[in-house]
């Protein structure tokens, strides 16, 4: 390393800039060998223990055995529901400080709250979503302390998501939209929501990766039960949890890395989906 | 007519963002101050030990154990992540770039404690067979969020370099420099507001970041007395206790909780306003 | 339509100068002068499309049949829907033709699918492009060529009958096959409608024109007949733009 390092600084130039390559190129594989042997050691060690059985069966003796359904119908539940409250907020705050002011006071208050709210910690979500949603609106652990909790973490990416979406609508659209005699929430809705579809939702869907992957805040505003959700009021364990969980407490290793598995294989298809639709929304405006 | 209204409807949903904020900056204040008066600020924020039994709270041991363990992850993080997108931006084809960088950012994806659990499960065993001891240590959880930063900083890097003007490089080759020299004296300063961008987003998720260190760390509540030492960080100390804390236990940790936030906005504040001396130099 | 005495500033400069015209039912009022005499600005405070522009100030009065379009009680909506406006580039909405020209219908309320359905032909042909694209009405509006996206434009207008359609430099964008089409379709439009067209082409002008406007640097020159403009102009300044001296 040291030669390396030396050849570095005073070699000729020739052999500068093979060093240079090769160490480029060596943290360059590094970089990428870790991260892709995480995701194929996960899947490998966990795609085994994929079985029909374990992806439908109830969790049994604290998740030693048996399947994972309660979790994964958790988590799509407290998932589903917590777009259902982030998006009409997130999508309307970008409406509104798009559309209808762009600077001013108001809008700098509402940025500087975005801004703030993205750079809040999950934990913290957790201990405000303990407090609040579980504690003060005696909510409980409940599905519905989780989403709003987890719609909360989500809003701040929602609403720049969406943001720069409404953005890229062209100022024309507007303009001949206004000079056929729509008002402003008119043309908002028939002109430029239309044009930003695709963005936005692109954005909410890599919203729902987050949240899917989300741990910590969940942890302390839905709880662990282990039993299939009957209810949004009733609590859950996602299968971040679970596997953290029976990870943490070494309750059964194969079990760990199949829930590892559906997490990723879950998280990769969310994300795929995502860049299919930004693609289709590219290829469409290039016509 | 209508759309008066909506336009009222609009700022009042404008709004919720701010009201979160508020919300939970009441919420988690008013709590964690009775702990922060209780104790004293001062020996909250200095003292050593955290005894919650004897209701001695002191939360130095976990303010080192977060920097030992952002700076740990950025030393790993950075380097390697600036390097790998320097050479995925000038000595690898674009086409299979074009494939490389998505997949950079799924995995970006991956959540934090099936870090924590490769963590445990790889490297834990190594760290043992190096340095003894249990293998969990801020050094572990270095490496894990050094791994776990490494999408953002690769990602954001590539960015930046692409963003770099043509001309910029090519007025270097043309004046006879070779790639790597181009590199470090056109394309390196010209992206580095971009790179301390994802510096800061890097650095962000390496402080907050609660599962996957609490699973390599060691949780120990001693005073780590070097990189090796087992700890707890600001994070993984309220979630490891929070599920059984009450009264005045309780009010400390969400007084823990303050000081990370506070943490937290004073890097971004100091970072940034180290970005933008640096463009002023540009 | 009248105005008197039009003043338009945007911010510190005045673009518009104490402007006092009227334009002739069923005619085709062509504006005529060199970039930035402020004809775009005038046309634009025919149908309050000024408002749109931050820092935008008026003096002076605008007349739609004798009432003043900028007092309170008249809906912006309901004058923009009057008055329509053609741009100068095409500017298609991202869906199908059909739905590109029944855009306006629509925000008026409810009418009937087979209203909706007769208008679209009626107007296309109007536009002379419902040969060209009958077959084709839901396919996307973006398929289409420059020329025929700017006639769809007019269609789009022309939906909403309007008693005036303002042009700004409608062919600016288009190739000479293009333009003679939209030529075509103005002339014919003043049988059922009043035109101002705003353009920077003299011959234009003299093609399309009843009568013609030369602004130069936010004034009212001279307004007359084509043929007096055109042959005997009463202006130097007139003369010395019609024959290419400047512009």
């Amino acid at each position: 390393m040291l030669l390396l390092g030396v050849i570095v600084m005073k070699g000729s130039r020739e052999w500068q800039e093979r060093i240079a390559v090769l160490l480029l190129g060596s943290t360059c594989c590094i970089a990428l060998g870790v991260m892709f042997f995480i995701l194929f050691f996960i899947l490998f060690k966990g795609i085994p223990s994929l079985s029909f059985a374990f992806l439908t069966g109830a969790i049994e003796d604290m998740g030693r055995s048996g399947g994972i359904f309660p979790s994964i119908a958790g988590t799509a539940f407290i998932t589903v529901l917590a777009i259902l409250f982030a998006t009409p907020l997130g999508v309307g705050s970008a409406i509104y400080l798009t559309e209808y002011t762009r600077t001013g006071p108001m809008a700098r208050a509402i940025r500087f709250g975005v801004e703030c709210l993205a750079g809040v910690p999950s934990i913290l979500f957790g201990l405000f979503g303990f407090v609040f949603f579980v504690l003060f609106l005696k909510l409980k652990w409940s599905i519905l302390s989780g989403s709003l909790t987890l719609a909360l973490m989500m809003l701040p990416t929602i609403i720049r998501t969406s943001e720069e979406a409404i953005r890229t609508v062209p100022v024309s659209y507007r303009d001949v939209s206004a000079s056929l005699g729509a008002g402003k929430w008119q043309t908002v809705v028939r002109a430029v929501l239309p044009s930003a579809l695709p963005g936005i939702m692109t954005g909410v869907i890599l919203s729902v990766g987050r949240c899917v992957g989300e741990t910590a805040a969940v942890i302390f505003t839905a709880g662990s039960s282990i039993l299939f959700p009957k209810s949004i009021f009733t609590s859950t364990r996602t299968l971040s949890v679970h596997f953290y969980l029976l990870a943490r407490e070494g309750l059964s290793i194969e079990n760990a890395y199949g829930t590892a598995a559906v997490l990723i294989i879950a998280i990769l298809l969310i994300n795929l989906a995502a860049y299919g639709l930004l693609y289709r929304f590219v290829s469409r405006r290039r016509l | 007519m209508k759309e008066r209204y909506i336009g009222r409807i609009l700022l009042l949903i404008a709004f919720s963002a701010l009201c979160a904020l508020l919300l939970i900056s009441i919420f988690v204040v008013k709590e964690g101050m009775a702990a922060l008066f209780s104790t004293g600020f001062f020996s909250f924020l200095f003292g050593r030990e955290w005894n919650p039994d004897a209701r001695i709270f002191g939360i130095l041991p976990f303010i080192l154990g977060s920097l030992w363990a952002t700076v740990g992850a950025l030393v790993i993080g950075v380097p390697v992540g600036v390097g790998c997108a320097i050479f995925l931006a000038e000595f690898v084809p674009s086409r299979a770039v074009l494939f490389l960088k998505p997949a950079i950012e799924l995995l970006a994806a991956i959540p934090s404690v099936v870090f924590g659990f490769i963590g445990v499960v790889v490297l834990t065993p190594v760290m043992r067979s190096f340095f003894g001891g249990s293998g969990a240590s801020l050094l572990t959880a270095s490496c894990v969020l050094g791994v776990m930063i490494l999408p953002t900083i690769i990602s954001i890097s590539l960015d930046a370099f692409r963003a770099v003007p043509p001309s910029f490089k090519e007025g270097s080759i043309a004046l006879g420099a070779t790639r790597w020299q181009t590199v470090r004296m056109v394309l390196l300063p010209a992206a580095k507001p971009g790179i301390a961008a994802g510096v800061i987003l890097g650095m962000g998720r390496a402080i907050g970041e609660t599962m996957a260190v609490i699973m390599v760390a060691g949780n120990a509540i001693k005073v780590p007395l070097s990189i090796l030492a087992p700890a707890r960080t600001l994070t993984t100390n309220i979630a490891l206790e929070m599920g059984y804390a009450a009264g005045p236990h309780r009010q400390a940790l969400f007084a823990c909780g303050i000081v990370l936030f506070l943490f937290v906005m004073v890097l971004n504040v100091v970072a940034n306003a180290f970005i933008r001396s640096h463009r002023n130099e540009g | 339509m009248e105005t008197r005495q039009l003043q338009v500033r945007f911010g510190s400069v005045d673009m518009v100068k104490g402007i006092s015209l009227s334009i002739v039912t069923h005619e085709v009022l062509a504006i005529i002068g060199p970039s930035n005499s402020g004809k775009t600005s005038f046309l634009r405070s025919l149908n309050r499309m000024n408002e749109k522009i931050p820092g935008f100030a008026m003096t002076g009065k605008v007349f739609l049949d004798g009432e003043d379009i900028y007092s309170p009680r008249v809906e912006v909506e309901q004058l923009r829907r009057r008055v329509g406006m053609v741009f100068a580039m095409p500017v298609v909405l991202p869906m199908s033709i059909y739905e590109n020209v029944v855009y306006g219908l629509r925000l008026k309320g409810r009418i009937s699918k087979q209203d909706l359905v007769d208008t679209v032909e009626r107007v296309l042909s109007d536009a002379y492009l419902w040969e060209e694209v009958k077959d084709r009405l839901h396919h996307p509006a973006l398929t289409l060529s420059g020329g025929q996206q700017q006639r769809l434009c007019i269609a789009r207008t022309l939906a909403l009958s309007p008693e005036v359609i303002l042009f700004d430099e409608p062919c600016a964008s288009l190739d000479p096959v293009a333009t003679a089409k939209v030529e075509e379709a103005i002339i014919r439009l003043k049988e059922k409608y009043t035109v101002v067209l705003v353009t920077n082409n003299t011959r234009q002008a003299a093609r399309v024109g009843d009568r013609i406007s030369f602004f130069l640097m936010g004034k009212l020159i001279e307004t007359g007949s084509s043929t007096t403009i055109f042959t005997a102009p009463s202006h130097p300044q007139t003369e010395a733009y019609i024959t290419g001296k400047f512009g």
